[in-house]
This record gives structure tokens, sequence and C-alpha cells, in this order.
């Protein structure tokens, strides 16, 4: 499936990432993202992840390919779910390390402009000067709306619009 | 990554930066969500905010396997627990706590009225691992908490009476644990209030102002028994106007006190009140605030549990030898001279009013007017605790620790409001009415 234009922007946009995946027992993993790239009009997405942070993770991914992705907008908390199930675990390459570092200064300036100080908006998103990332590639299966509040979780496609209402604003655990 | 110990994360429970919780449901299908609050329980377990269905919340009844990401909100640090989900809890301590700390969150969020807490779903936690270390200093605290109470403990437990226990806790408060903005309240369990004794940095000190119990934060600490923390202030636990005029309208209006507004900071950031506990009686709450938003945390809690359960067991003591022998024999007059004093008592609520203004009622009114009638009938001045406690016009309610606190609220708002009336210790379950000018006593 290939993702709507909101969906589209929001994932280019200052967005925290997070990935899930589970083992064999479905117990869940779960890391931060560094950032993450679109292919194809969305078809094939790819997010940055730190390999010493997440030992457990890519172990789940290379043995089941079940993935579960979450992209929150750092100032609205305008969120989207992704999932897939054929998650592969392939090279960081050029363009990723291009758009990790936009991702990192985008996210970081939005951070800025919301009142937190340099370090923290910056802290969040720096990683270490050897910094040893993988990027997880999948194919968007199921798009889900995650902005907290009422509508949390229902499916995006047919019908269903990621802007349901710019006051959904609650914990959507 | 290393394994640590989940009570050294908890700076990143308080939920200034958003965590993240991945499940799986039953068909192995794993789902991850930003939540707003991972409450720490105590060194095996947490509690995370059940706030309305989701998937996650569907998982976990199917597959009980939990796994968050915590970030510190000072050093960037993160870290991952794995968790068992165990069961939810509906009401109670717990559910409160979590409730106000929610409120504040909600309201830090700019979505006050959207965060509901339906329930406290509460974790085991398997294991507890730092994925990333601090990457930012910590910043310094703002008291050295262990050293304070090193300093302070032994201060309170040499306390002779109630009255230099408060002395000495609204002092420790301010230089020890550098909390400029405290309230000191006790329970009348038999009336079903708390009413504050004292309290420093407000312009009106608010001494014999009431709260009922599950209003604001010091009123749901109170009912549940539990430290209430709000780390930004939101108007869901002000004690505000709105509750004021609740009171003046509630059938208990007339034995409450609605007169003497309580103080708080105008532009409060955070807040705190911790029970004061004998066993589960409540004795009070030791109440703090701050203009500054996150100004109390788990270690700000846990000090401030251990100096109340310390006052705690002071006034228990103090209870203990309230029984004294000391009659009031003395009959030492005093010098009056000038215009009377025109003293007023309404027996309906025993309210006192000295020349027109408003003074108290109440117990403290009532012993206040037993004093004087006692001193127009036989010019005495001095009296004892004992004598108070057997006057049967007083009505005191049963726990003798009530009549010193009612002194000590009675003689520091006769200091307030009075030039020419006042109430001085006078030795060891004594004390003496000082009065520089003769009194006529009304009552309508």
């Amino acid at each position: 499936m290939s993702l709507d234009p909101v969906v589209l922007a929001l994932l280019a946009g200052p967005v925290a990432i997070s990935v899930a995946g589970r083992n064999a027992e479905l117990c869940p993993s779960v890391a931060h993202a560094y950032g993450c790239r679109t292919l194809e009009g969305g078809k094939l997405i790819r997010v940055f992840v730190l390999r010493e942070e997440t030992r457990q993770l890519l172990a789940d991914i290379n043995a089941n390919g079940e993935v579960a992705t979450v992209y929150s907008d750092v100032r609205s908390f305008r969120s989207v779910q992704i999932k897939g199930q054929d998650a592969r675990i392939v090279p960081f390459d050029t363009a990723d390390v291009q758009q990790r570092l936009a991702h990192g200064r985008i996210t970081a300036d939005e951070l800025l402009a919301l009142g937190y100080p340099s370090a923290l908006a910056h802290g969040y998103f720096s990683v270490p000067a050897k910094a040893d990332f993988v990027t997880i590639e999948f194919a968007p299966r199921d798009v889900f709306r995650q902005t907290p509040g009422p509508g949390a979780g229902d499916k995006l496609g047919k019908g269903a619009k990621l802007d349901h209402s710019h006051d959904d604003k609650a914990g959507a655990a | 990554m290393s394994a640590v110990s989940l009570t050294a994360l908890r700076a990143a429970l308080e939920g200034a930066i958003p965590s993240e919780i991945a499940t799986c449901d039953a068909q192995g299908i794993p789902n991850v969500s930003v939540i707003s609050d991972v409450h720490y329980v105590d060194t095996d377990h947490v509690a995370i905010s059940y706030q309305f269905f989701s998937k996650t919340r569907a998982n976990i009844l199917a597959n009980p396997h939990a796994t968050v990401l915590l970030k510190h909100p000072n050093t960037c640090a993160q870290y991952r627990l794995q968790l068992t989900y165990l069961r939810t809890e509906l009401a109670g301590p717990l559910f409160e706590t979590m409730r106000a700390k929610l409120a504040g969150i909600a309201s830090h969020e700019g979505m006050s009225g959207i965060f509901h807490l339906l329930g406290a779903d509460i974790y085991h936690v398997n294991g507890a691992e730092i994925v990333r270390g601090d990457l930012l200093p910590l910043p310094p605290p703002h008291a050295p908490l262990l050293a304070a109470l090193r300093q302070t403990l032994p201060k309170l437990r040499a306390a002779r009476d109630l009255d230099g226990l408060v002395a000495s806790l609204l002092a420790a408060l301010r230089s020890e644990f550098r909390l400029p903005h405290v309230m000191l309240l006790m329970a009348d369990d038999a009336c079903d209030r708390l009413y504050t004794v004292a309290s420093q940095g407000y312009p009106e000190s608010g001494v014999g102002a009431e709260i009922l119990p599950g209003q604001g934060v010091i009123g749901v600490a109170a009912r549940e028994r539990t430290p209430i923390r709000i780390t930004h202030a939101t108007r869901d636990y002000l004690y505000g106007r709105a509750i004021r005029d609740a009171l003046r309208a509630s059938p208990m209006a007339a034995q409450l006190e609605t007169e003497i507004p309580l103080p708080g900071l105008p532009d409060s950031g955070s807040q705190i009140a911790v029970p004061i506990l004998d066993g589960t009686l409540l004795l009070g709450i030791i109440y703090a605030e701050s203009p500054e938003a996150g100004r109390f945390g788990y270690d700000e809690e846990d000090a401030l549990m251990i100096l109340a359960a310390e006052a705690a067991a002071a006034m228990r003591q103090m209870a203990a030898e309230a029984d004294d022998n000391v009659t009031a024999d003395d009959l030492a007059t005093s010098t009056e001279s000038g215009t009377p004093l025109l003293v007023r008592h309404y027996p309906a609520d025993d309210s006192v009013f000295i020349d027109d203004e408003y003074v108290i009622k109440g117990v403290a009114g009532a012993i206040l007017w037993f004093l004087l009638s006692e001193h127009a009938r036989s010019g005495r001045v001095e009296f004892s605790n004992k004598e108070l406690r057997l006057a049967p016009q007083i009505r005191l309610p049963e726990f003798s620790e009530n009549l010193e606190a009612r002194l000590i609220l009675l003689r520091r708002r006769l200091a307030e409001r009075s030039q020419v009336l006042a109430l001085d210790k006078a030795g060891r379950g004594r004390f003496r009415l000082n009065l520089s000018r003769p009194v006529q006593l009304i009552e309508p």
C-alpha cells in the first residue's frame, strides 16, 4: 500500500519515532528510532536505529519480520502507527545518513521553538561519535491513527482521516 | 546495556517526557503507543494510567507481556523496563495519587479535561536496563534531603510540646528542606475536617482555615491517607474559589470555618501534600508548594513522608503524656485598663467577634469564650489544659492532641487579630490569658 500524503508529510516532519517487535514468546521489544525515510510514495518505510540500543529488537525482526512503528509530532502530538510483517535489517545507506541528519535537525529545532533548553533539544536526538546505525525496512500493511484521545487506534483508510480532530489529545495507552 | 534498580530510575517516571509502551496481541502483532504516565509503585512494580480502552489495553488483557521505553527528563538517558501486567485498581490511594499526577501532566500538556484516569494498571517489573546513559549532567538538588532529615529528626524528637514541634517542623522545612511556602494542617476526625495551625511564606497565615477531606491536593491526601503530588499545577486540584463557594453552600457551612481563606501561591507551579499518620489514623497534613513546576519529585515525597512519620511519632508520644495533673490553682489576676473590649459570642457555631471583627469559631471559639467567661466570673487568668478537656461547654473531640492544636491555632489567630488579647504559655500544660483592657462579654 502507498501512504496518504498527510501521513507522508507527518513522517517527514519533526516526529519522535519508536519501533517495536516481538519474540517467539510474544514478548515485545521497543526502541527509539533516529529518523525515517519513505520510498515510492510510502510503499516502503526505512527507520534508523542504533545497533547497540536495539539488539533484542533486531533479533526479533530477523526472526519474524513483525514490526510496529509510531511517529508522533513533537508539537501537536498528532501521531500515526504503521505496522508491517516483512521487516528486515538492511544497511544504513548514504541517503539514510542525510535523512537522519535532517530529521535530527528539524526535530531539535522544533523542540527549541517549544522552549526546550538547547542541550535537551539536541540531546534527545544526539548519537555517539561512532554511531553504528542500521536500517529497518518494511512495507506498510496497516496505518492507524494514534493521536492521543478518542479514536486513537482507528485504522486509517477509506473514510478515516488522520486529522479526525485537532482537539484529540489524550494518552493513548 | 546494563541491569539497574528501578528505584534508581524514578526521575524518568515523573511524566515530564512521554514514554512508549510496546505490547503484542495473541496473533503476534506488536503494537507501540505513547503513554503519559508510568508511575513508580515500589522496587518491583510500576503502574500505568489506563485512560480509555485502546489496543495496548486489549493486548495486555490477552498477553500480559509489555516493554516500556523511558527517557530521563534532564539527562537524555534512556531506560527499558520488561513488564508483566498483573491487575487494574479502580480506586484507592494509588489510583488517587496517579489521578492527581495525571491531572498535572494534562495541564502541562494543555490537555486538561481530556486526560481522565479510569484505572491504574499494575505491572510487575521483571527487569530494568539502561539503554543509553546520561548525556547531560543532572541538575544539582534543591536541598540535600538526607542531610536535611538527619538535621531535623532529632529536633522533632526533642520537642517538649506540640507548639515546639510545629515550630521545629516549620523552621526545618524552610531552612533544611528549602521549602519557603508550607502549611501544617491538623485533622479533626470527630468533625471530619482539617484545620490550618501554622503556615509560612504567605501574606496571610490562613491559621484557622478549614478543609474538607477530598478537596484539592490537601483534601485528597487526607481522604486517601497517601501523598499527593502535582508536578504542574492544575485547576482540577487547586483549593480555589469554587470550593469555598461550595463550602458556603453546604449543609455543614454553619460548622465549617469559611471566613478564613486558605492561603496559596497565586502562581503555584507544583504542590505536595503528605499525611501525618498514626497507623491509619490521620493526624494532619504537611503541605508545600512552589512557583516552580516539577519542584517535588519522588525523593522529596520520600523525605516529607519520613518527616511526617517522625512528627506522628512525636505527637503520639505527646498525647500519651498529655494526661497531666496540673490544675489551675493560681489565682493571679490581670491588670486591665481603658475602654472595655466588646467580645460577642454566638452559641450556634461558637463564633467569636472582638469589637465586631470576626476572630474564630468552632472548638477554638468555644475555648476562647470559656476562658473569657471564667475570667469575668473569677478574675482568673491562668488555666490548665486539663480543665479545658473537662469543660463540657467546649465539646472537645475525643483525641487529646486536638486540644493542643486548637490552642496553637487560637493563640496564633489572636496574635494576628488582636492587640489587647493574647494567650501565652505558662509552663507545661498551662497558659495565661493576657488582657490589657477590660472585657465586656455579649451573648445575643
